[in-house]
């Protein structure tokens, strides 16, 4: 599969751009400036970089309560999204929203998702909707490998199946369910065997290879615009922070984690570009500078844009 | 030891009565027999005698409070007696005996005594609560009709009205007031008698199949005896009306067919023995039905002398619980207003049947073949198709027309 | 205007609203070739073909969240539960993701879907086959829930819920599906959120729904009888709630019974009689009564459901308490 520099670079960005955007939050929660839980997507930036490079605006996705890395390496504006988790009128969601349920129908984000497992089926029905339009469109759903257990999972993919739907289910396996690791919640060591179940492809990728994400989502979501139906992917990765930023994290073995950090997505990817001679230290540096400037001016979007007016609870709730 | 003055009961479908006035204050001396205070129920005030020797010592049901039958409304007893042993001598309940007695109906019932109320919170229904406020009525002198004795709003109508007079007051309702800005009308509490009449009114029309037979007759000879009789009546005496003379004429004719003098209850058809004539009254505020009581056997005059009272009576509200029960059959003349022939009547529950009576007007007639001028007046029989049927109806009117045609036989007959 | 049944009614407004809308399509068990378990959808099929009328596999939560998805793409869709019992197994779905997509989305989005499903008792279907569970829907804020009692309402609310950009539960009723009535035909609409006052009286205010609306009826032409007008409100969508419809109607008769099929505890009846009290207090002139089914599951057996279902003689019996 031939990938032109540019396109490299854009995914190095991406990853980038997420894991600053992730810190900052986190620094902004620990100095108690943003409310509510905070998700970070950290160790995992390759899969959403990966996956979403294969999409356009039109297509759609549906995200999980780790959803910033989704948002962002859909098209979402940072600026914006850091005044969602600022609660502020200028956010995606009006600040009605926060962290775990950001979303920008424009850029074909159909939302983060509070409720473990339940943006599969929402994925299902945009496909669903794009089918019946006639587009070539596709719609994607991220999830976890906690969610594969849920009923949704089954419900999802079977409906999909059966329906022949452009949908791609993207699973990252990041080794646990909240506290639980994987090997606790299924006995299978691969979430990618379902798919069998479903008369499906099923594929396991490393999660932590940005590259590998991108071609394999790249059949996955071919196929779909194809009319060839869903595939499931699964990445396999690791989520370098607890569960929420909070979490004692007491149930990783530090053994597991270092051996995690070492393959740390971003670091691995810097590697292989300067290995390949694709880019000079000095770009990747240059790159990092201008996405932590954007940060900066996303954090200071965020914490001047104005707060909507309580009285704004009473909009939206019903469509006129 | 204390004796109680209670609310009497003064006929068989009194619930409440409203004190109208005391003659007597706190602290005056009061004999046995003397007007103590008096009483008004729906429709007639009695004056209730006082119970015994003594001090009146303490009035508990001001004027205008309306009180359940047997409710407690005063104390007499010996000068010096004090509330306190009152209060505790209550508390005894039934040993205490009252002594009532109503001055001027017959108190079948015997009167229970009851225990005065402690003050406790008084049941009210918010709208009846909300309705008093409005009408600036202390409700804890209303007695509460609803369910567990709770005051509910009707109860407030009755009495709002029972306090500024039986003239209808206008009243905004709490509800119109919630829920119209301005109205553009005004609302008369559909209360007291009038209501009475409507609930009458409306049980009758929905309980009896009513049939109207109506028949215009020639007046000439009645109109002509009424003349005769008022000729030599000097200043002062009896005027006989037409009305006088139909209430004697219908009772006659009751009296061959009575089968029209019944009345039907509880699956049995009363046969009525006594002849007992309502006639209708017009007042500012409704109408009332006086009786005269066995009109066959009375003689014109008497019945003339009577019914004249009681138009006074009814008029002034002084009309006693006997003199408007116990009617048998009713008249309602409208022919005094000069407006009506024909109307029709709706029966006087439970009785069966009911006379209306238009004006009388010259009108060409024919008789043996030549057309002449008449005075003739129009009669319109309602009756119970239930227990009368239209056959004996027009047998019973024929009776009528006949006495109405010849009266004098009939009025001689029974003098 | 010609007679149709309740069934014909609702499958008369989907079909209209089919062909007025290409965006609308139905999707759930049995709906193709079966026309569903009872007709709502009968040769929908043959008209509108597989890809607008869409037999699902037994799977009530991708369903609906089928429908979410496609709802926030454009689409308008119609999904189906033949129980009202089975919704239980999609709640999240309803609850978290239908009702509450637009308002966690800052109002980015509209959610035009309807799900269909019948309720009631009577038929010995047993504890998960005859519930009414309106309040369960009524408490989120998001959704619409509304219920028709007779053909010409099914029809026009039916397509008043397919045109609204809102989640609406629209609540038929198994035991009114072949009452027929006259319907208008053609286009007819009944815009949600207004009550309907089936029969006039000024004694004491029924507020109810769904099938309770014909008991009610029937129970008032008894009390008639015994001299008390009976005025019979249907409120016909919950939510949007037409309040000021029985405020109106407690002004004038200062007693209020509500009536519904459901269990009385947490029910819809207890939100109208919280109502009642708080804006309608000074209107009150009686205790307010609710007739319900009891506190227990729904039985098999045909006499135990009879004592477990609200009828005439409990709605006539709680109306005169209210004057002893």
């Amino acid at each position: 599969m031939k990938i032109g520099k540019d396109k490299m670079l854009n995914l190095y960005e991406i990853m980038v751009k997420i894991r600053q955007f992730e810190e900052k939050a986190k620094e902004l929660f620990l100095s108690g400036e943003l409310g509510g839980f905070l998700h970070l997507y950290n160790g995992q930036e390759a899969i959403a970089a990966g996956v979403c490079a294969n999409l356009t605006d039109k297509d759609y996705i549906t995200s999980t309560h780790r959803g910033h890395g989704h948002v962002i390496a859909k098209g979402g504006k940072v600026d914006r999204m850091m005044a969602e988790l600022y609660g502020k009128a200028t956010g995606y969601n009006k600040g009605r929203g926060g962290s775990m349920h950001i979303a920008d129908l424009d850029t074909g984000i159909l939302g983060a998702n509070g409720i473990v497992g339940a943006g599969m089926p929402i994925a299902v029905g945009a496909a669903f909707a794009l089918k019946y339009k006639g587009s070539n469109n596709v719609a994607i759903a991220f999830f976890g490998d906690a969610a594969s257990n849920r009923g949704t999972f089954h419900e999802a993919i079977n409906m999909a199946s059966v329906k022949n739907l452009p949908v791609v289910f993207i699973c990252e396996n990041n080794g646990f369910g909240i506290s639980t690791p994987q090997s606790a919640h299924q006995i299978i060591k691969d979430v990618s065997v379902r798919a069998g179940s479903y008369g499906i492809p099923g594929i396991t990728v490393d999660g932590n290879d940005v590259l590998a994400v991108y071609e394999n989502a790249a059949l996955a979501v071919s196929r779909a615009r194809k009319g060839e139906g869903p595939t499931l992917l699964e990445c396999k990765t690791w989520r370098q922070y607890g569960h929420f930023i909070g979490d004692p994290e007491k149930y990783k073995d530090p053994e597991d984690q270092k051996k995690w950090l070492e393959r740390d997505p971003i670091q691995k990817y810097e590697e292989k570009l300067l290995t390949l001679k694709l880019v000079t230290m000095d770009e990747l540096v240059a790159i990092k500078e201008n996405v932590k400037r954007s940060i900066e001016e996303a954090v200071s979007f965020g914490k001047n844009s104005p707060q909507p007016s309580p009285k704004e609870i009473y909009t939206d709730i019903y469509a006129k | 030891m204390a004796v109680k003055v209670i609310m009497p009961k003064l006929g068989l479908t009194m619930m409440t009565g409203t004190v109208v006035q005391w003659y007597k204050k706190e602290g005056d001396a009061v004999r046995k027999g003397e007007d103590l205070l008096d009483i008004s129920t729906e429709k007639i005030t009695n004056t209730i005698e006082c119970p015994a020797d003594g001090i009146l010592l303490k009035i508990l049901a001001p004027e205008e409070t309306e009180l359940s039958v047997g409710a407690l409304l005063a104390y007499v007893g010996a000068a010096g007696e004090c509330l306190d042993t009152l209060n505790a001598c209550s508390n005894e309940g039934n040993s205490v005996t009252a002594h009532v007695i109503p001055l001027k109906t017959n108190c079948e019932e015997k009167i229970t005594p009851v225990v005065p109320q402690e003050k406790v919170r008084i049941a009210i229904t918010p709208v009846a609560k909300t309705l008093a406020k409005e009408l600036n009525i202390n409700y804890e002198f209303i007695v509460g009709t609803g369910p567990r004795g709770r005051i509910t709003r009707e109860d407030v109508e009755k009495y709002a009205v029972r306090v500024t007079g039986e003239q209808e007051k206008v009243v905004q309702q709490p509800t119109a007031a919630a829920f119209v800005a301005s109205p553009t009308y005004e609302i008369i509490p559909y209360t007291g008698m009038r209501k009475n009449i409507g609930e009458n009114m409306s049980r009758s029309w929905n309980l009896a199949p009513k049939i109207t037979e109506h028949v215009s007759v020639d007046v000439s000879n009645l109109v002509e005896l009424r003349l005769k009789i008022n000729k030599d009546s000097k200043e002062g005496e009896i005027k006989v009306t037409v009305t006088d003379l139909l209430v004697k004429l219908v009772a006659c004719a009751l009296q061959l067919r009575p089968n029209i003098n019944v009345s039907l209850a509880d699956n049995n058809i009363k046969v009525n023995k006594d002849i007992n004539i309502g006639v209708a009254v017009a007042l500012d505020s409704g109408l009332t039905v006086p009786v005269i009581k066995n009109a066959n056997k009375k003689n014109i005059f008497k019945v003339s002398q009577e019914l004249k009272e009681l138009a006074n009576k009814a008029q002034t509200g002084k009309l006693s619980m006997d003199e408007i029960s116990g009617g048998t059959f009713t008249i309602s003349n409208l022919g005094v207003y000069g407006s009506v022939d024909f109307f029709t009547p709706i029966i006087n529950q439970p009785e069966s049947a009911i006379l209306g009576v238009g004006r009388i007007i010259d009108t060409p007639v024919a008789v043996a073949g030549q057309i002449v001028i008449r005075p003739m007046m129009g009669l319109s029989l309602s009756f119970d198709h239930r227990v009368i049927d239209g056959a004996p109806a027009a047998e019973f009117l024929k009776e009528l027309i006949n006495f109405i045609d010849k009266p004098l036989r009939v009025i001689l007959s029974n003098e | 205007m010609k007679k149709i049944t309740y069934l014909q009614a609702m499958r008369e407004a989907v079909r209209l609203e089919m062909i007025r809308d290409t965006n609308v399509f139905i999707a759930g068990q049995d709906v193709g070739v079966m026309g569903s378990s009872f007709g709502q959808t009968a040769k929908l099929l043959q008209e509108f073909g597989p890809q607008r009328v869409v037999d699902t596999p037994i799977s009530e939560t991708a369903t609906v969240s089928l429908a979410v998805g496609a709802a926030a793409l454009g689409l308008r869709p119609l999904i189906t539960m033949e129980f009202m019992d089975f919704m239980a197994v999609c709640m999240d779905e309803i609850i978290n993701q239908a009702a509450k997509m637009r308002y966690m989305l800052g109002g980015k989005t509209k959610i035009p879907m309807v799900i269909e499903t019948l309720c009631g008792g009577g038929s010995s279907a047993g504890a998960q086959h005859s519930q009414c569970l309106e309040a369960l829907f009524t408490h989120i804020p998001g959704l619409k829930t509304i219920t028709a009692s007779t053909p010409a309402d099914a029809k026009g609310l039916m397509a008043s819920a397919i045109r609204d950009d809102n989640p609406v539960i629209f609540i038929g009723h198994r035991g009114l599906l072949a009452n027929s009535g006259e319907v208008p035909e053609g286009e007819y609409i009944i815009p949600l959120g207004k009550a309907d006052i089936k029969r006039s009286g000024s004694d004491v205010t029924i507020v109810t729904w769904s099938a309770m609306v014909q008991k009610s009826l029937a129970a008032a032409e008894l009390l008639a009888k015994e001299g008390i007008g009976v005025e019979v409100i249907d409120l016909r969508s919950l939510i949007p709630l037409d309040k000021e419809c029985f405020l109106n109607s407690m002004g004038k008769t200062g007693r209020l019974v509500i009536v519904h099929e459901a269990v009385g505890t947490g029910g819809f009846g207890a939100e109208i009689a919280a109502i009642a009290c708080d804006e309608g207090f000074d209107l009150l002139d009686a205790p307010i009564k609710r007739v319900t089914a009891p506190f227990t599951p729904v039985p098999f057996n045909s006499n135990m459901e009879k004592e477990y279902l609200v009828n005439e003689d409990k709605i006539f019996q709680a109306v005169k308490s209210l004057y002893e």
